[in-house]
């Protein structure tokens, strides 16, 4: 695993560019992360490496989006979908390791259903962790309070590459930020 | 001459819906799913998304539709269907559904944009609107500026690059702890609640585009609360949260309002529509309303009921679309991604 800290929106993407950049046809990234934190962000990046011309918005209302780029580009939001067997009725099934690539928001929802082989994104809001339980009440305040809060727009991306088909995408990525991400930080576990 | 009476199917996301509308603007049934309880009424469990959902529904909601309405099915001129944007399997139970009742009456199919569709909803409500007007299309899906030339020809000047209008209020809702949908939650909360308490930030292109932005928005109302918790926390305070639901709903409906009231002038128009659910934002309505007087324009919009998803809407778009000589053909298939304007031909 590889955690990346980004300072800005820009920085975030560019971290989606680099991943997009090597990204290969029936690819699948699962992103996790609160409300707010980047994950749009961050796929925006991977569909313009993708070279995806349109405009990449967030599917949360229509959970998917499909670009067209030098592969299809599945984007899903599946924070509004109930459960994961729920998600089978939307058809997700036919999208893995389809003709493209498959980028999924709230990953974490839907863990159980996505593949084993799996490129992992978590991201998180830099900032000492803080318990406000006590005033949450529902799984929606869970989810955007739950882990870590924050301000500002440092973020740490720990990303995991998990199978034989994503090899080489750590080493690259790590060669590759040295270069190009102007703050790195950069810890290899 | 011979009324036309158009049946609109309706299924791009949530809602099952079906209506009845005669010579395009006269409504004679407009049933939506969620606004009746047909789960009572013809039983079994339902998830809130789910393709088997519109399945379970489409059947019974075309014979209440009908029924409703006062007329016999084979009555019915035309058949309209949404085909997109939405989602491909809720959208094609509708377009299937729409299939075989244009095959079994033998009448036209007329397959119908849904963002054309939340335009149309202003024919509805007002007898006298016709275009050419500017319509700002603003729901949890779609935020776009429309140039409304005719019924039929449709230009997009102004749209959003992230999230949509609708999904900044229901991510901001579910980040003070309301529920879904978040529109209406914070526009109630919002009316106790400074609206200049405080400044969140709005954005606009700088390159002379009429887009919009509103994930900058939504990030900044949350590193807010954020930060407030901590500070407040250790004060004991609770968060301002009227305060700032009144302060995010005014940056959003600035946005909205300035850059729709640019499009106006810009495409020299004196008609402003509003259509989708966050037409129903009542600060919006009011700042446009007051703007566009003073700019001597009109604004119209429709009731909440159909600034939502509703069959009556795509009714109507069907009724124009058909005097126009657009009719589909059964190859008419479902296009997730679908555009104002567009056709949507794959390639």
């Amino acid at each position: 695993m590889i955690s990346i800290k980004t300072v800005s929106e820009d920085e975030t993407r560019n971290v989606g560019t680099m991943l997009g950049s090597i990204l290969r046809k029936g690819d699948v990234v699962g992103l996790e992360g609160e409300l707010g934190v980047g994950k749009t962000v961050l796929v925006k990046g991977m569909a313009a490496a993708l070279g995806v011309k349109e405009y990449v918005t967030s599917p949360t209302f229509v959970i998917l989006n499909e670009y067209k780029g030098r592969l299809p580009v599945y984007h899903f939001d599946v924070y509004r979908v109930p459960g994961p067997g729920d998600v089978y009725d939307i058809g997700f099934d036919e999208y893995i390791y389809s003709d493209g690539i498959v980028i999924v928001e709230w990953a974490d929802l839907i863990r159980d259903i996505l593949p084993a082989e799996i490129i992992w994104i978590k991201i998180e809001r830099s900032c000492r962790k803080r318990n406000i339980a006590g005033k949450t009440s529902n799984m929606a305040q869970n989810r955007l309070f739950g882990e870590a809060g924050g301000v500002g727009g440092v973020r740490v991306l720990h990303m995991s590459f998990t199978g034989e088909r994503y090899k080489e995408y750590e080493n690259y990525l790590v060669s590759k930020i040295g270069k190009e991400v102007t703050r790195k930080e950069v810890d290899k576990e | 001459m011979k009324d036309i009476i158009i049946v609109g199917i309706e299924t791009s996301c949530d809602e099952t819906s079906v209506a009845v509308v005669k010579n395009g603007r006269e409504i004679l049934s407009n049933i939506i799913s969620s606004q009746v309880d047909i789960h009572q009424e013809y039983g079994g469990v339902v998830p809130e998304i789910a393709s088997r959902k519109h399945v379970e529904l489409i059947i019974p909601v075309i014979d209440k539709a009908i029924k409703e309405a006062g007329i016999a099915i084979n009555q019915v001129d035309v058949i309209g269907v949404t085909y997109g944007p939405g989602l491909v399997g809720t959208l094609l139970v509708g377009i299937s559904a729409a299939k075989a009742l244009a095959f079994a009456l033998d009448k036209p199919l007329v397959g119908v944009n849904h963002i054309e569709g939340h335009i149309a909803a202003n024919y509805l409500e007002h007898k006298e609107l016709e275009p050419p007007f500017i319509c700002l299309v603003a729901s949890g899906g779609h935020s776009h500026i429309v140039v409304v030339e005719s019924y039929v020809d449709f230009k997009i000047i102004g749209r959003t690059r992230d999230d949509a209008a609708g999904e900044a209020f229901d991510k901001v809702a579910r980040a003070i702890g309301l529920g879904y949908p978040g529109g209406p939650l914070i526009d109630k909360m919002a009316r106790r609640g400074r609206k200049d308490a405080i400044i969140f930030p709005r954005t606009y292109f700088n390159d002379g585009s009429l887009d919009f932005s509103f994930s900058g928005l939504k990030t900044a109302v949350i590193n807010y609360i954020n930060q407030q918790d901590q500070y407040r926390e250790g004060k004991g305070e609770s968060l301002p949260l009227e305060d700032i639901a009144a302060s995010f709903q005014q940056a959003v409906v600035d946005m909205l309002v300035n850059n729709t009231l640019e499009a106006a002038k810009r495409q020299n128009m004196k008609r402003i529509a509003l259509a989708g659910g966050v037409a129903s934002n009542s600060m919006l309505r009011e700042e446009i309303m007051r703007l566009a007087k003073e700019n001597g324009m009109e604004v119209y919009y429709p009731r909440p009921l159909l600034c939502t998803d509703n069959a009556a809407m795509i009714a109507c778009a069907a009724y124009y679309a058909y005097l126009d000589g657009i009719v589909s053909d059964f190859s008419l298939n479902a296009v997730p991604g679908l555009k104002a304007g567009e056709k949507g031909e794959m390639p």
